[in-house]
């Protein structure tokens, strides 16, 4: 009798059986970032490491241990680069959004590629409702600005009143109105930028891809659900359509249809694979070319480079003559700047100043929020994951179309912020808000995470789907007794 | 009935996107508002439903007498250091006038007027369209010229607004008055040029500051079911500083206003306002009777052989104006 009473004393909490309520937890995190609350990043680190314990506590003891060092070396450069952003000169500076509490950036990252890692091992969680409730938040999100937009303005006022002005708080927008569009951004509707604008509706565009895998008889209201947020996408698009929006959401497009071809007719890409290979070295010899045309007062390589560019009418448009290169060029110049002690202090971050604005690209703000260092470790971190995301998306046992839903958002969410991340949302705002600080990149963060728990544990999920057949023949007496169960929604 | 649900929402939804444009309503080019010419610059708007001199309005009261105001009786003021401003203004002895840089407190405690008891920050609906200028807390030109002010010439402007006054105690605003000190305009041979004025007038390096008259007339349109009744007062300001430089005290800025709730009974639903004005100034009226005269006198005097484009006054008569910087409604609560 005493034995039993102590062993019901000794008895630990099983939180393996609050799966249900730790996914449920996830869905709604996943929902409240995507619903971008624009700035409030506190908010999402917070939620962040609330949601990690809760998840740790959940899967601890089911946790596959295999995975965990290709998983550290997917983890450690985006913590890296966190760290950088966290001692960045560009985040000391009292303008920042984070202004003294820039440790949070490491650990909000890491938190949630941690929780998207993480929630892979619970057997309820569904990839297919994580992207549903993605997109759900996303599309509620850009009804909501479109409806602002409109009532601000009026159907393609980006086209019609290109050169025109309001006057706003007592003086002259700083931009026409082509440029401004309306956006909710921490539960109040401000004064964005389109480019910041058009983020969200062209990650929509990649709710296409569902559409040319569901039937619409055996899924009615999802397929609809898609089908609407496509549109909505594609009307938010065309009502603030400019030329930079254009050249963005055709690279987006082409993300889109690649991925849904390589899906479909389920091609290896070997072809693709040279292609990528030469538009890589290409971009690399370009971007040593831009870089060495961008150093101003330079002398001896760096000159005869320069020279030839401006000598050659094709090569000065296109390394100088165009407004991306130009912002380009001046961060790249500023970068190798030294202090009147001859440091390169621009090295490890800056502040944007009146001769240097962001670039409105991840690539190059980067190298002014977190200098080069940071840059690197980015550039690391997003060439790993891109790789796990292939990995990915052959071998996962995930449904085909929420594989290429999942890679074709990671990819369109690059591609497009390549050159229209809207580094300034508030169209009235001098600030420089970096990439991290996104909500869409924090869900990307998360997503890539999931994808990479799901290559390096795939073997193992096929065992324990065998063993999960015969566990649940067996009779469970009381909850948490068997070590095995298994939950699903 | 789905079907109807789906064709109902679909054309709500069209015509939420197609029936709106809230911001569309001022649109202006980006160097508007931004001439040396006073001509270019005059904010002449009147809103249809308050031109109460055109035939077509919707005032309700168009026979209505203008109130003179009385500075005794109606605590007018004309200046921040007036004793009736220290009356009327419940703080004043926490304000510091000069100043308009900021909203927070100087080193000796005091708070700058304007900033703090701007309009746009009472109400959010004060921060759009041109006249978002004069709610801005910004009393004076600080170097801005043409980008802070709203030029008036003596037809006023008149704007309907977007929300009611509720209840205020007094009303005030913030000008100063000049002539014209400079004219871009094209000479005999159809170049363009930068004439200054007082160069022109004086034959030297000095400026034109002279005193003149000022009549402002200033309706508040209250709102009512079939309109807007229409309040005039009218006051007379004489001595104003005309063209003086700016200096540290604010000397040549009028702050005028007066005490709601005497011979102006009541502001409440004040959904409108109008500001014209009439002006004596001899000065001027000398310039442009000697115009002609001046260009010939100028033709032989050797001052301009090393200022040639200041030897001719091309163009109109000279201009009147004022510039307005601010109207305030201070400790105001608005519907």
């Amino acid at each position: 009798m005493d034995q039993s009473i102590k062993k019901v004393g000794k008895r630990k909490i099983n939180f393996s059986a609050f799966a249900n309520v730790a996914v449920f937890f996830t869905f709604e995190v996943l929902a409240f970032i995507a619903f971008s609350l624009g700035t409030s990043y506190i908010l999402y680190s917070v939620l962040s490491l609330v949601l990690l314990i809760v998840l740790l506590l959940v899967t601890i003891r089911q946790l596959n241990k295999d995975g965990l060092a290709t998983y550290a070396f997917f983890l450690f450069p985006i913590f890296v680069y966190g760290l950088l952003n966290a001692l960045s000169i560009f985040s000391q500076d009292s303008l920042f959004v984070l202004n003294g509490l820039a440790f949070l950036i490491p650990i909000g990252m890491t938190c949630f590629a941690a929780c998207g890692y993480l929630v892979s091992a619970i057997k309820s969680f569904n990839i297919g409702k994580a992207l549903f409730v993605i997109y759900s938040a996303l599309a509620i999100l850009t009804l909501i600005n479109l409806f602002a937009t409109m009532i601000e303005f009026a159907p393609f006022y980006t086209l019609l009143y290109r050169d025109k002005y309001i006057y706003y708080n007592g003086a002259i927008s700083e931009v026409p109105i082509s440029q401004m569009a309306f956006a909710l951004l921490g539960f109040s509707v401000s004064e964005v930028s389109v480019e910041y604008f058009s983020l969200f509706p062209s990650l929509l565009l990649s709710a296409v891809i569902p559409l040319f895998f569901l039937k619409f008889k055996e899924n009615k209201t999802i397929f609809l659900l898609y089908t609407g947020y496509v549109f909505l996408g594609f009307i938010s698009l065309l009502m603030t359509v400019s030329k930079i929006t254009l050249i963005s959401d055709f690279l987006v497009f082409i993300v889109v249809v690649l991925v849904l071809l390589f899906a479909k007719f389920n091609w290896k890409g070997k072809i693709l694979k040279i292609i990528l290979i030469i538009f890589g070295c290409f971009f690399i010899l370009g971007f040593i070319v831009m870089f060495l045309n961008a150093q101003e007062d330079a002398a001896g390589l760096f000159a005869s480079v320069q020279n030839v560019i401006s000598n050659n009418a094709i090569l000065d448009r296109l390394f100088n003559g165009n407004g991306l290169v130009i912002r380009y060029n001046a961060i790249l110049n500023w970068l190798m700047k030294t202090n009147s002690d001859g440091q390169f202090v621009c090295l490890f971050g800056f502040v944007h100043t009146s001769d240097v604005y962001p670039s409105n690209s991840w690539f190059f703000d980067n190298l002014m929020t977190s200098g080069i260092f940071g840059s690197i470790f980015f550039l690391f971190f997003v060439i790993v994951g891109i790789r796990r995301l292939i990995i990915y998306f052959r071998q996962s046992q995930d449904l085909l179309p929420y594989r290429a839903m999942l890679v074709a958002f990671v990819l369109s969410f690059f591609a497009f912020s390549l050159i229209n991340y809207d580094a300034t949302p508030y169209i009235f705002s001098k600030t420089l808000s970096p990439i991290y600080l996104s909500g869409p990149f924090l869900v990307v963060l998360f997503l890539m995470s999931y994808a990479i728990y799901q290559t390096v544990n795939n073997k193992k999920n096929m065992e324990l789907d065998l063993s999960h057949s015969q566990v649940v023949k067996t009779p469970i007496s009381e909850e948490g007794d068997n070590q095995n169960e298994t939950i699903s929604l | 009935m789905k079907r109807f649900l789906y064709k109902a929402s679909l054309i709500l939804m069209v015509c939420g996107l197609t029936a709106c444009g809230y911001s569309l309503n001022e649109l202006y080019d980006g160097d508007s508002f931004n001439s040396i010419n006073f001509a270019d610059n005059y904010y002449t708007r009147w809103d249809s439903d308050i031109a109460y001199k055109e035939a077509k309005n919707k005032i309700t009261n168009p026979g209505v007498k203008t109130i003179n105001l009385d500075k005794s009786t109606d605590y007018v003021f004309t200046k921040f250091s007036d004793d009736n401003f220290s009356l009327v203004e419940p703080s004043y002895h926490n304000y510091i006038y000069n100043n308009d840089y900021s909203e927070t407190e100087d080193e000796s405690g005091l708070y700058p007027y304007g900033p703090n008891n701007n309009l746009s920050d009472i109400d959010d609906s004060f921060r759009y369209g041109f006249i978002s200028r004069l709610f801005d807390g910004e009393l004076f030109c600080d170097g801005n010229y043409e980008k802070a002010r709203v030029q008036l010439n003596t037809n006023g402007f008149g704007r309907t607004l977007n929300k009611e006054l509720y209840s205020a105690s007094y009303f005030a605003i913030s000008f100063k008055t000049s002539i014209e000190f400079r004219r871009v305009a094209q000479n005999n041979d159809g170049d363009e040029i930068n004439i200054d004025i007082a160069r022109w007038w004086l034959g030297n390096g000095e400026n034109l500051a002279h005193t003149c008259d000022i009549g402002l007339t200033i309706n508040f349109y209250l709102k009512n079911e079939n309109g807007y009744e229409r309040v005039p007062i009218f006051y007379e300001i004489s001595d104003v500083p005309c063209n003086y430089s700016d200096d540290s005290q604010r000397t040549n800025y009028v702050l005028f206003g007066f005490e709601i709730g005497n011979s102006v009974e009541t502001l409440s639903r004040c959904a409108g306002i109008s500001i014209e004005y009439s002006y004596e100034d001899d000065l001027l009226n000398q310039m442009n009777a000697d115009m002609a005269a001046k260009n010939l006198a100028n033709a032989s005097n050797s001052y301009f052989d090393n200022h040639e484009s200041d030897r001719y006054l091309y163009g109109d008569e000279i201009q009147h104006s004022i510039l307005l910087y601010e109207v305030m409604f201070p400790h105001s609560i608005w519907h």
